[in-house]
């Protein structure tokens, strides 16, 4: 009832602005009222009949009381509360829409007898379409509805429920009004006219409505930002009563500093503040003064937001006189309340806001701000991420209190000071003082959110752009606050702000990061802070980091220097930086996202090992990635389907909250495609190897392309390659029988490559690559149906010089690959006898035989050192032990499943990197043998159960 | 030349008297300017206590006969020094070269210190004063002096840093007296110790193998067993690793020894993958030698670059005496790559390789042929080396496979012989017929023996 009249009345006060003449002083009666005494329901009602008969006496001079018939009277209310639900609606009122629409339901059947048969006031029909539409037509989206209040929200759902069987009876009509819905406005106001009903509420409601909806962009306006509008309302309203009872020459400065808070325009409320801070105590009256003016206004708002509280339960808000001196006071009630459930946190925010107008010094408003920042952190819902526009005024927040901190280089706030209890804050004279609070914590939870956001957020819309953009403002303010560290020397705090810093920058190239630098100084005023380009900034970053933080971020600083070294090409210093950190070691011991973090970083380090065409150190960084089928969960891109078992909605939670946000992403598809082709690249000559010669391991290197390889060839008819996994395997196809244009041309196709920025010398050399698997290819296949084949003829066949190919011959008979030697006169590769008495069917069947015979004694040894062992496997250390009593590896390599392939090719990274790595770990006296590939393993298997506990 | 010299990089790792045969090498060299190396020379002894011979380098220098005032000040801060520490640890040497004190000193640190401060009145001051003596005439170039005082420092001290550092001194006076036999001693010594040393930070330990790399080859050049020393020591993971990380140019001695080395041909394998590693970071034609023969297999580029080494071996203070034995060995491993490759070979394209007159060189390879042993035939006619590739008859490598199955199973039966014996004592009846399975097996196994060892 009290909120219908609350809205009659807003229009009925816009009238009286929009025309200033007809109503000022009404309307300022109005206000004062307002403002003295909180608006019952009762009082409501009189003041309504008081307003109409006002305005009734505005519009016609002569006062006439006209006997009502039955049906006019009927007609009246109908049209009257129509009205009411389409102003609500359009303020988004849905509870007092909701009632009248009750109320509606009751009056519409006596109207309806009283009508016999004539049709029914268009009005009404008008109401019921416009319910239509923004209920059940989804006039709110979630987000909207979200906004609003609990008691709002319940109603809208009320309504669209009933809403769908009440109009069932009047589709007829609502068509029709739907056909020409200005047409029926006019012609109701025609209708009217003739008529000779004059009801002064109708007249006078009528106008604005109407104006509304033709003319008045202000009023959808209104409309549709809601409470807001609202604010503003009634700031201007209190606005005027203030300066009208001041009349002085605070005036202006009164009404710039309420226009400045209701807007929420933080430099400008700095300025205000300063200016009433320095006028403080010439004026002291008239700021309080003031300042009362703003607590009442201040409430007068919050009662309009937290209209429900009061309709239930009669309680009002107290309006607590504000001053500087009180601050303390307010400040610590408001702390107190902070977190009870009771506690209403929007008003908590605006009894804050008005706070910080009045604070008489930088230390006050130091303190204000952090509770401030505090209570806009929690004022979000928890569950989804923060509101955007809340976000950027936390942002705001949180920038004014760094530099409220600049410049006033005297207060410092420490995690650990002593909470400072002193009501004399207002006779504060700029001696040094530390304050209690965490402005890291702040900043943590602000870039929090952001990701947040970013996580929810559909990437392929213009929204999440639209939010990226307010990376590099935020971006300043992690810079700003790592100044603020720096200056007041807070270690802990610098570290995790220097690692947020690191955050923003490790995943972007130097020429990104760059611009960003620009930007960021642009936006910030301030000269760019740094020298020497983005690189040295990253490296600065992280050797700081190394120095001195705690282990745990120094080894994630240590993950992103690596990540980004990898980004730019440079594999070596990243590879030796990850190999001497000896971080593979540990990584099954770190959290889950700093796992994610390490997964990242290899990714990253074999894409960039193929760049340099490090085809073999590419494939070994990405295999265990790769082949685990996972890599969406491993790299927290997306939650890869779950075959074997469900997840709970917790573990399911916890892993979106773990996603990255898209921009951060490793682009899965190129990742893949450089994997699919060093697998190519090292398993088709290993397959071509396999089937001739007896020795060559048989194991897959690469089970999934492997299967892949199978899988394709079974296939009982195929098309030309689309996507480029097609691409690969009709590659390796082409590859496999010696055509290495075809394979190129196949390879060269795939577009991803245009991903990677050089991407035409990465082509080319992967043309070399495939010329010379190609010859290993066909040299292996053919080798037992040729005597002798000539230099010169492989290198045409193979377009590769005939150096070339003696190079590669060469190293082919050296590590005994194949069973050839070369002529240097006649210049030819002669194949030796011992290959075609291999050839012999029995002769291959007795040596597989006595391959397998070898395998069943190590399969029995196993069993026995099982067995002594108590059901044990044995021990790395055992295995070594035996291994050395042994001799030379036998077991060794059976046990990999890959024994040459590391031994035999010398120039196979597998055996380098292990070695390697071997190298620096028994430097501790690891005796992994080799501990990067095991420890690998281990880490995603850790990785892996951590995504799905 | 300049690129090739090591020595700029060594420095930072040596002591400073080590360094200076390293620059008096230079000087005989040309590869820098003489006034140059006479500066650094001058530089580096002033701040050692040899004072006079300081001066005779700073007249040269300059060109001047008269000193600054400074240098005589010094020479007698220094003298005087020298006087008070060694009245200083009078007393302790006198009982220390007492051979009943000798004698009756055991291992345990602590109670030698006991028996020493009850009996002859020794405390650990005058103990640490023996170390401050042979420091003071280290620096003096009193090598034989500080050699003593550090050894008996080392033996009496407990405090752990300072023995090791007493250690550096005394492998430091050994190497500049030439006393090859004991450095060599030493730096076993001194290996174990940085072993097994628990240090503060990787860091440090690092730091101190690499020291120990660059010293200890001043002995493996010189000693007698040095060569096969070296490459036992630099191919040890720890070693591998600290030349991966910090040092790689130590790369081009170990390849050295490697190369001149012929018994530790199997290590060969090893360094090419080392040299392959550590290629992005250091390169010289020594190793681009390996590198061009062993994994781009460009036979052309190897016998330039071998060209090369003689010039740069030829440099390197260490390395001199070992050239030609160098190019020796490495024509051979040369030859020996280029024999396994081919099937025939023109004679005169390879002798070319090899630098070689023709005639020299035929010789060469028939001598080579000869020690090798090696299937090969030369034809005088057409100018060639015929090789005959030998390749194991499948025959052969079945035999050659199923021989080791019969000991691996012999081995594990006795194992679960043995295991089922003492297992099973209580047992009566299954140990009676154990027994009587072992003695089947037992006759099996002679058998078995006899068809192994033919």
């Amino acid at each position: 009832m009290s909120r219908f009249f609350r809205s009659g009345q807003d229009s009925e006060s816009e009238s009286d602005l929009s025309s200033s003449s007809s109503g000022s002083e009404f309307s300022d009666d109005e206000q004062q009222q307002q403002q003295q005494q909180r608006p019952t329901g009762a009082s409501g009602a009189n003041r309504f009949a008081r307003a109409a008969f006002d305005s009734d006496s505005d519009s016609d001079a002569d006062v006439k009381r006209v006997v009502k018939s039955p049906k006019e009277k009927h007609m009246e209310e109908v049209d009257k509360l129509s009205r009411g639900i389409l102003k609500a609606i359009r303020a988004n009122k849905w509870q007092v829409a909701s009632e009248d629409f009750d109320k509606l339901g009751a009056a519409v059947p006596k109207l309806v007898k009283a009508l016999k048969g004539e049709s029914l006031p268009s009005v009404f029909i008008r109401c019921l379409a416009k319910l239509e539409d923004s209920t059940v037509a989804g006039g709110l989206d979630k987000e909207e509805l979200a906004k609003l209040s609990a008691s709002d929200a319940r109603s809208f759902n009320k309504l669209k429920q009933r809403m769908r069987k009440h109009n069932k009876a009047y589709t007829k009509q609502i068509a029709e009004y739907r056909a020409n819905p200005v047409e029926s406005e006019e012609e109701e106001e025609e209708a009217r006219a003739p008529s000779g009903v004059p009801s002064d509420s109708e007249e006078e409601q009528a106008v604005p409505s109407v104006k509304q909806r033709t003319s008045g962009k202000s009023a959808v306006v209104a409309a549709e930002s809601g409470s807001e509008s609202d604010d503003s309302y009634w700031g201007t309203g209190s606005e005027v009563s203030s300066s009208e009872s001041d009349e002085s020459d605070d005036e202006r400065r009164g009404r710039v500093g309420f226009s400045r808070w209701l807007k929420k325009e933080p430099a400008k409320e700095e300025g205000g503040a300063k200016e009433e801070g320095g006028a403080k105590k010439a004026r002291k009256d008239k700021t309080q003064r003031v300042a009362v003016a703003a607590a009442t206004a201040a409430a007068g708002a919050e009662d309009d937001d937290g209209f429900a509280t009061v309709g239930k339960g009669g309680k009002v808000v107290q309006k607590p006189v504000v001053t500087a001196e009180t601050l303390n006071k307010n400040l610590a009630a408001i702390s107190d309340a902070r977190g009870r459930k009771s506690t209403n946190k929007k008003e908590m925010i605006q009894m804050l806001e008005t706070l910080l107008g009045v604070a008489a010094n930088p230390l006050q408003r130091c303190k204000v701000l952090m509770a401030l920042i505090s209570a806009q952190f929690d004022n979000s819902a928890s569950g989804s991420y923060m509101p955007l526009d809340q976000w950027s005024r936390a942002q705001d927040t949180i920038n004014e209190l760094l530099s409220t901190l600049e410049e006033n280089r005297q207060i410092a706030i420490y995690e650990t000071a002593d909470v400072h209890e002193d009501d004399s804050d207002v006779t504060y004279t700029n001696e040094p003082i530390t304050l209690r609070g965490s402005v890291i914590a702040f900043i943590d939870r602000l870039d929090d959110e952001f990701t947040r956001s970013l996580q929810s957020i559909d990437p392929h819309t213009p929204n999440y752009i639209e939010r990226m953009r307010d990376s590099v403002p935020l971006y300043v303010t992690i810079v700003r606050a790592q100044s603020y560290f720096e200056r007041n020397n807070i270690k802990d705090s610098l570290c995790r702000v220097v690692l947020r810093r690191l955050e923003h920058l490790y995943y972007r190239t130097d020429q990104v990061n760059h611009h960003v630098e620009e930007a960021a100084s642009r936006l910030s005023g301030s000269a760019a802070s740094d020298v020497g380009g983005t690189a040295a900034t990253i490296q600065r970053l992280c050797s700081f980091l190394y120095d001195n933080a705690e282990p745990l971020l120094r080894i994630r600083a240590m993950l992103m220097h690596i990540f980004n070294h990898a980004l730019h090409k440079r594999y070596y210093v990243a590879r030796d930086l990850l190999l001497m950190s000896h971080i593979q070691e540990n990584a099954q011991h770190l959290d889950v996202n700093t796992q994610v973090l390490y997964n990242r970083a290899l990714a990253q380090l074999g894409l960039a090992a193929f760049r340099i065409g490090k085809i073999q150190e590419s494939f070994e960084h990405t295999v265990e990635l790769m082949s685990s089928g996972h890599q969406r969960e491993l790299l927290a891109q997306g939650i890869g389907q779950q075959r074997t078992q469900q997840l709970s909605s917790a573990e399911e939670h916890l892993q979106r909250q773990r996603q990255l946000p898209f921009h951060v992403n490793i682009n899965l598809e190129l990742l893949e495609c450089v994997f699919l082709t060093s697998s190519m690249l090292i398993e088709i000559p290993a397959v071509a190897s396999a089937n001739t010669n007896p020795e060559a391991p048989r194991a897959p290197i690469s089970r999934v392309f492997r299967r892949m390889l199978d899988f394709n060839e079974r296939q009982v008819f195929l098309g030309p390659p689309e996507n480029t996994r097609d691409h690969i395997m009709a590659s390796a196809k082409a590859l496999a029988s010696g055509d290495w244009v075809a394979s190129r041309d196949y390879i060269q196709a795939i577009k991803i490559w245009s991903l990677l920025p050089d991407c035409q010398e990465i082509k080319d050399m992967l043309a070399n690559k495939i010329q010379v698997e190609a010859l290993r290819t066909y040299l292996f296949t053919y080798s037992t149906q040729f005597e002798a084949v000539g230099l010169e003829d492989l290198s045409a066949m193979f377009g590769l010089t005939r150096n070339r190919v003696y190079a590669l011959l060469a190293r082919m008979v050296y590590q005994g690959e194949l069973q050839a030697s070369l002529d240097e006169v006649s210049g030819v590769l002669a194949f030796s006898r011992a290959n075609f008495e291999v050839s012999s069917r029995l002769q291959q069947t007795a040596l597989t035989l006595s391959n397998k015979a070898n395998a069943f004694a190590d399969i029995n040894e196993r069993v026995f050192e099982l067995k002594i062992n108590g059901g044990q496997p044995p021990g790395d250390r055992q295995q070594g032990g035996e291994q050395g009593g042994r001799g030379q590896g036998q077991g060794q390599g059976d046990r990999d499943g890959r024994p040459n392939y590391q031994r035999g090719s010398g120039g196979g990274g597998g055996g380098r990197d292990g070695q390697r790595n071997q190298n620096y770990s028994r430097k501790d006296g690891g005796s992994n043998r080799t501990p990067m590939r095991g420890s690998r393993r281990g880490g995603n298997n850790q990785q892996r159960r951590g995504g799905r506990q | 030349m300049a690129q090739y010299d090591l020595t700029t990089r060594m420095i930072p790792s040596l002591d400073r008297q080590l360094v200076f045969p390293l620059l008096e090498f230079l000087s005989t060299k040309d590869v820098y300017k003489a006034e140059d190396v006479l500066k650094a020379k001058v530089e580096l002894l002033s701040s050692t206590g040899m004072v006079d011979y300081t001066g005779e380098l700073y007249k040269q220098l300059h060109d001047v006969d008269d000193l600054p005032a400074d240098f005589d000040k010094k020479r007698e801060e220094v003298i005087e020094k020298l006087l008070e520490s060694e009245m200083k640890t009078k007393h302790i040497r006198e009982v220390i070269e007492n051979p009943e004190v000798a004698g009756s000193l055991r291992q345990d640190k602590l109670q030698n210190m006991k028996l020493l401060h009850e009996n002859y009145q020794c405390t650990p001051e005058m103990v640490l004063e023996l170390y401050n003596y042979g420091q003071l005439q280290y620096s003096c170039g009193n090598y034989g002096g500080s050699a003593d005082m550090l050894l008996h420092f080392s033996i009496l001290s407990t405090d752990a840093e300072l023995t090791l550092s007493a250690m550096w001194g005394k492998l430091a006076s050994e190497i500049l007296l030439g006393n090859w036999e004991v450095a060599f001693e030493d730096i076993l010594k001194l290996r174990e110790t940085i072993d097994k040393t628990h240090f503060k930070s990787p860091t440090e330990q690092l730091q101190q193998r690499m020291w120990l790399l660059h010293w200890s080859m001043f002995v493996f050049f010189n000693h007698p067993k040095g060569r096969d020393g070296i490459v036992d020591t630099f191919m040890l993971p720890q070693y591998i690793s600290t030349i991966q990380n910090a040092c790689p140019w130590i790369l081009r001695y170990l390849v050295a020894a490697v190369v001149t080395n012929r018994r530790k041909r199997s290590m060969m394998q090893q360094l090419v993958k080392i040299i392959e590693q550590v290629a992005y970071m250091y390169r010289d034609p020594v190793t681009e030698f390996i590198e061009a023969l062993y994994i781009d297999f460009d036979f052309d580029r190897a016998a330039e670059k071998l060209e090369q080494c003689e010039d740069v071996l030829d440099k390197d203070f260490f390395l001199t005496p070992a050239v030609d034995d160098f190019v020796e060995n490495a024509r051979f491993y040369f030859a020996e790559v280029y024999c396994r490759i081919h099937k025939r070979i023109d004679m005169a394209g390879l002798t070319g390789r090899l630098n070689m007159r023709q005639e020299e060189g035929e010789k060469w390879i028939v001598k080579l042929i000869r020690d090798t042993r090696m299937d090969a035939k030369v034809d005088f006619k057409e100018n060639t080396i015929i090789m005959n590739p030998s390749y194991n008859p499948v025959y052969q490598q079945v035999i050659e496979r199923t021989r080791a199955l019969v000991f691996r199973s012999q081995v594990l039966n006795g194992a679960i012989d043995k295991r089922g014996t003492s297992a099973g004592k209580k047992d009566d009846q299954k140990q009676d017929q154990r027994r009587g399975r072992g003695q089947q097996r037992q006759g099996k196994r002679h058998t078995d023996n006899a068809v192994a060892v033919q």
